[in-house]
């Protein structure tokens, strides 16, 4: 008999889900309580319409959410993530909340930030969640104002603040476009000030869910090499001088070495090798589907947010059943025969999601995610100078 | 001793995990898994107020293992549980 071995903390999360991820369980949701929202974002995806009374009648109640997080607990839900639209807006978020977080779910939220009230701070104390990530757009006022149609900068660093005096684990996160790009350093400043993780990206999806004529275009976003410049820039921001160096010298050489084995990357150190090679492009790299699912505020499952389909109704067919489609369903799915070769793939992030939002075809190169990665290796290359001795100060 | 009601035991993709809820979560930010053994101690703690010598007998009983490495095994998992508070009515 072997000891008990108790193992702890995070590194488990990682490999559960891996496990899960291998065997087809759906250890990884995501709620997205309401379509509904109090800003008004230039780059949403989910928030399109302003007839909030409408969008509400087409919810899922809290019931309907309970019995899904019921049946999902049963086929191994563990890490759920409660999203929007902005999901404090929902009326009844605290009762929905007290519920599911006496079920056995690593719960973490999304949220605006701007609806943070006494009411949930103090449900928060009682039952916290895993962590919470907020968007926080920029640095004023003013910043908001032109993003997201409200003033709400003050009232979204004070909610930061609130849950970090309470104890309680927080990512700030930014999405960097032409109106809020200005304040990105204050934003990380403030997330280092106030001790939360802090993510940023300038790589805006194409809102397809809202507009089936918007494929390749999001009208709030930067030129693909402006975008790929910015993700260069947080990088250099969010870490150490030295590291953002070493960083940026490994993926330049890693793109240098793949491109001279024409992306075959057989010299040690190239980076992950293509698995064995079918004719086709490799199926999905992330969890999505695989074990991960997205259920929308209306009720369908898919695989992933971003998404438009495939996707079941989890209502009329069940929890069981949706997940056990969409779960064959995503392992068809392959991704562009070009990206399994690039010299380009260590350092190019491009996923399912992109290449259908993109292209409207899980299996069509994304030009725009082509260009923006293009765009961060040059950045990377400036950044680094000429002869890659220094690098400029952010 | 038994154990607080602030922890769920969930056994998912083959793997026993316990999932902290309410406050502890903020004294335990994570996860930790256990094997079937300790799966096995935890249901017993779960379910009734337990001594350290009764989970012995009882683990000798359910796996046919010696006297030793049981008291060894139970003063480990106890052990732990203790460092991570998980632990209520505990009189050590």
């Amino acid at each position: 008999m072997q000891g008990t071995q108790m193992g702890s903390d995070f590194p488990i999360s990682t490999y559960m889900m891996q496990k899960a991820g291998r065997n087809g369980i759906p250890v990884n949701g995501t709620f997205e309580l309401t379509s509904r929202c109090n800003f008004n974002c230039r780059m949403c995806y989910v928030h399109g319409q302003t007839d909030m009374d409408r969008l509400k009648e087409k919810e899922l109640s809290a019931r309907q959410w309970l019995n899904i997080a019921e049946e999902a607990r049963e086929q191994g839900l563990l890490f759920l993530l409660l999203t929007g639209g902005e999901a404090l807006l929902r009326e009844d978020f605290i009762s929905l909340y007290e519920r599911l977080a006496v079920m056995g779910f690593r719960l973490v939220i999304n949220t605006n930030g701007s609806l943070f009230t006494r009411e949930i701070e103090e449900c928060f104390h009682r039952l916290p969640p895993a962590r919470v990530n907020i968007s926080l757009y920029g640095d004023s006022d003013e910043t908001y104002r032109e993003l997201c149609g409200v003033p709400a900068a003050g009232k979204v660093k004070e909610t930061i603040h609130t849950l970090r005096r309470m104890g309680i684990s927080v990512r700030t996160t930014m999405m960097l476009t032409p109106w809020n790009c200005r304040d990105m350093e204050a934003v990380c400043a403030y997330g280092k000030q106030e001790q939360t993780m802090v993510s940023m990206s300038s790589y805006l999806f194409p809102p397809s869910r809202l507009d089936s004529g918007s494929l390749g275009r999001n009208k709030g976003r930067f030129s693909a090499g402006e975008a790929g410049a910015l993700l260069a820039k947080r990088e250099q921001l969010l870490l150490e001088k030295d590291e953002f160096e070493k960083y940026a010298r490994h993926q330049l050489e890693i793109c240098r070495r793949l491109e001279e084995t024409d992306g075959r990357g057989m010299k040690e150190g190239d980076g992950a090798e293509p698995d064995e090679d079918d004719g086709l492009g490799l199926p999905i790299r992330c969890q999505a589907g695989r074990g991960a699912f997205w259920i929308t505020w209306d009720g369908k499952l898919r695989p992933c947010g971003l998404f438009t389909g495939p996707e079941e109704d989890v209502l009329s067919e069940g929890f069981t059943a949706a997940w056990a489609k969409i779960h064959a369903a995503a392992c068809e799915i392959r991704l562009p025969r070009e990206c399994r070769y690039c010299s380009k793939r260590e350092l190019c992030h491009v996923c399912a999601a992109m290449c259908q939002s993109e292209t409207g075809h899980f299996d069509v190169r994304p030009e725009y995610v082509c260009r923006m990665t293009e765009g961060q290796m040059e950045e990377y290359r400036r950044l680094l100078g000429e002869k890659g001795e220094s690098v400029q100060d952010a | 001793m038994k154990i607080s009601q602030n922890f769920i035991l969930r056994e998912i993709a083959g793997e026993y995990v316990i999932v902290p809820t309410g406050e502890a979560a903020y004294e335990f930010q994570g996860l930790i898994t256990v094997n079937e053994t300790g799966a096995f101690l935890w249901e017993k703690l779960q379910k009734d107020e337990q001594t350290e010598e009764r989970l012995v007998k009882v683990l000798c009983e359910e796996y046919e293992t010696d006297q030793t490495q049981a008291e060894k095994d139970v003063a480990e998992f106890i052990q732990r549980l203790r460092q991570q508070n998980i632990l209520a009515n505990d009189e050590e």
